[in-house]
């Protein structure tokens, strides 16, 4: 296996990462207040929030193209009080992949903290705490398979999302060029035996890290 | 739960002990009680009272002469018998009421008590409880 | 003093419900609000914690507005000085018994009390353990304590007992009796059990649909009939035992257990679990002096 080859398979599991970790500190305050509020806007944010699910990777991707490029206001503010470009760049995944892997990360939370007894929170109210001790103190740790759940469904939809990243990203090696994308042109241009490296890996990762998944959510299980 | 409704025609008192006085129809009633009368305001005379006493406090007598110490006599005739093993629960008809008393099998047979049996139902006046009547 | 002055629209699966109550409870009572299920008196309870808002009127604790929808005053929970039990006792599964009554110490509080309240309830040995490995009437010990620690002026308690056995329901009653009696907190409970109440309450309000249809001590509400006599219990069906026509029944008494004998119209209508009433004149009881050896057993 040749160098590029590694390139790629670091700079998948790079945007995985990082989506990852953004994705927990947009995701767990979101998900905190989808969960608490009684706002009319609720379903509003909750739609927005589901849309990647639904939408054509295509259409979302289209989307982010227009607004990524330098033509358009918000792709100009980035690049020219920013710094940065979009439309192309590591950056531009990374953007991408926190949008596309959003309910990823908010649904499982959301769900185990509406699923948590409604009297635990009142009861630390009552013991005169704030909702954030409430949210790191006692919901959070009450839900700890849902975390991994989203952490780890975050991460492995991220490493195999294409439709999005082709359209954003383009197939730019050691910058823009993940696995997913790489199997398909080594496919096309007829390279069977790279194509089933970067498949083979792909499915050994993603089985294992399942399996730990469902491993460790069964020990919480067993725990309580 | 016997109960009989009467009203109070007198009351007689000595320091926390009090015997009242009752009519039932022609029938004169007495009960003990505690306290003094004033404690109990629904125990008043002139007013109407509830009687109670347990099934199990009625005696009976069958031609019954001589005098005895029970204040409270009921005379009435035996409606219903029914006995078990060792209890006989005798139902009697009191003018319009009826009550109904406990007693050994054994005293019921050797009685020869049967439906129809003209009988006098005792009770001693310090198993006789008022309540307040509405 | 605790001044409720409150309404509230309450939807139910029945259709809408106008929840309406207007009392004082005085400093260091302990009363009840007793009625059926859905007649509002969970609400009060949630709306003295702040956990729901009324639609309109005040509660006033002690001279200080926790809430006034006139003065547009909203105190949130956490600003109420309150010990709540609730009837799931609502214990954080992540935290050990110890760390439970811990987390409840607000800043600056003298840790002691904890160690206190764990001995108070005697769980000294299980202090490590997590929620999920007590027994139900440890839990709710738990609860109780947790409630404690902030030692709060007031106590509001829903339905606190109602998942326990018998049993473990009557020793409970005795611990929180006492508990009221060593800390003199203003204590507020919520039940449906007539003999729940009679043990703890002094006084009680009858809740149906929403409005207080009775409101008085245990033996006012519950006992309509008066009786002059001198011995005069309310206790608690245990059994029912039919020998022949006359039926025995054995009753809880406070901690004690009796039978009694009832005849078939007596008997009529009671259950198990049916609260009694149980009357005897001042003659009938037979006394004797108890000796040493015999308070003993």
């Amino acid at each position: 296996m040749d160098a590029e080859f590694w390139t790629t398979m670091t700079l998948t599991f790079k945007l995985a990462l990082i989506t990852t970790i953004i994705l927990l500190f947009i995701g767990i305050p979101l998900a905190y207040f989808l969960a608490s509020t009684r706002s009319r806007f609720k379903p509003i944010i909750e739609t927005i929030v589901s849309m990647p699910l639904v939408l054509p990777p295509t259409v979302l991707g289209f989307y982010l193209l227009v607004a990524f490029s330098s033509e358009h206001a918000f792709g100009k503010f980035c690049e020219e009080v920013l710094g940065f470009r979009l439309s192309f760049t590591f950056e531009g995944l990374v953007l991408g992949s926190v949008i596309f892997s959003l309910p990823f990360m908010v649904h499982p939370i959301q769900s185990g903290l509406q699923n948590l007894p409604k009297s635990l929170t009142e009861a630390a109210q009552m013991l005169g705490k704030s909702r954030t001790t409430i949210l790191f103190r006692v919901l959070l740790p009450n839900i700890k398979p849902s975390l991994l759940t989203g952490i780890v469904i975050t991460f492995a939809h991220t490493v195999g999302e294409f439709g999005v990243v082709l359209m954003i990203g383009g197939n730019i090696p050691g910058e823009t060029r993940v696995a997913s994308i790489a199997i398909y042109d080594e496919v096309e241009a007829l390279n069977y035996a790279t194509a089933h490296n970067y498949a083979l890996i792909l499915f050994a990762i993603t089985f294992f890290i399942l399996l730990l998944v469902y491993l460790v959510n069964r020990s919480f299980m067993h725990k309580v | 739960m016997n109960r009989l409704k009467g009203h109070i025609t007198a009351i007689q008192s000595s320091g926390e002990l009090s015997l009242v006085d009752i009519a039932y129809n022609q029938i004169h009633l007495t009960a003990f009680m505690l306290g003094k009368p004033d404690e109990h305001p629904e125990v008043t005379v002139g007013q109407d009272i509830w009687v109670l006493f347990k099934e199990s406090e009625v005696a009976i007598a069958k031609d019954f002469s001589g005098s005895i110490s029970l204040r409270n006599r009921l005379e009435g005739y035996i409606e219903k018998i029914v006995v078990g093993d060792l209890l006989a629960e005798v139902t009697l008809k009191v003018g319009d009421d009826t009550i109904v008393s406990i007693i050994s099998r054994r005293a019921c047979d050797a009685m020869k008590l049967k439906v129809g049996d003209h009988v006098t139902a005792l009770i001693k006046a310090n198993e006789m409880t008022l309540m307040e009547y509405h | 003093m605790i001044e409720l002055s409150v309404k509230k629209r309450l939807l139910s699966a029945e259709g809408s419900l106008e929840l309406m109550l207007e009392t004082t409870i005085e400093e260091g009572e302990f009363i009840a609000f007793f009625g059926q299920s859905g007649a509002g008196k969970t609400t009060i309870l949630r709306m003295i914690a702040g956990l729901e808002t009324p639609d309109s009127g005040h509660i006033i604790v002690n001279g200080t507005p926790w809430f006034d929808s006139q003065k547009r005053i909203n105190l949130p929970p956490a600003k109420r000085p309150i010990g709540f039990v609730f009837q799931d006792y609502a214990l954080f599964p992540n935290m050990s018994v110890k760390e439970n009554l811990r987390f409840a110490l607000q800043k600056g509080d003298n840790p002691a009390i904890v160690e206190e309240l764990i001995e108070v309830i005697g769980l000294r040995e299980l202090a490590d353990r997590l929620p999920a490995q007590l027994s139900g009437g440890q839990q709710q010990r738990v609860a109780m304590a947790r409630a404690l620690v902030r030692r709060p002026r007031l106590l509001l308690l829903d339905e606190p007992l109602s998942a326990l056995d018998h049993a473990m329901r009557h020793k409970l009653q005795d611990e929180l009796a006492k508990i009221h009696q060593r800390f003199g907190l203003t204590t507020i409970l919520v039940s449906h059990d007539p003999s729940e109440i009679f043990r703890l309450c002094g006084r009680l309000y009858h809740l149906e649909q929403g409005c207080i249809k009775k409101a008085g001590t245990p033996s006012e509400i519950f006992v309509k009939e008066k009786i002059s006599s001198s011995f005069k219990f309310v206790g608690e069906v245990l059994a029912i035992e039919q020998c022949e026509m006359i039926y025995l029944l054995t009753v809880a008494i406070g901690t004690q257990v009796v039978k009694v004998m009832a005849t078939e119209r007596e008997r009529e209508g009671l259950t198990i679990g049916s609260p009694i009433q149980i009357v005897s004149k001042a003659f009938h009881p037979i006394i004797s002096p108890i000796t040493h050896d015999d308070r003993e057993q």
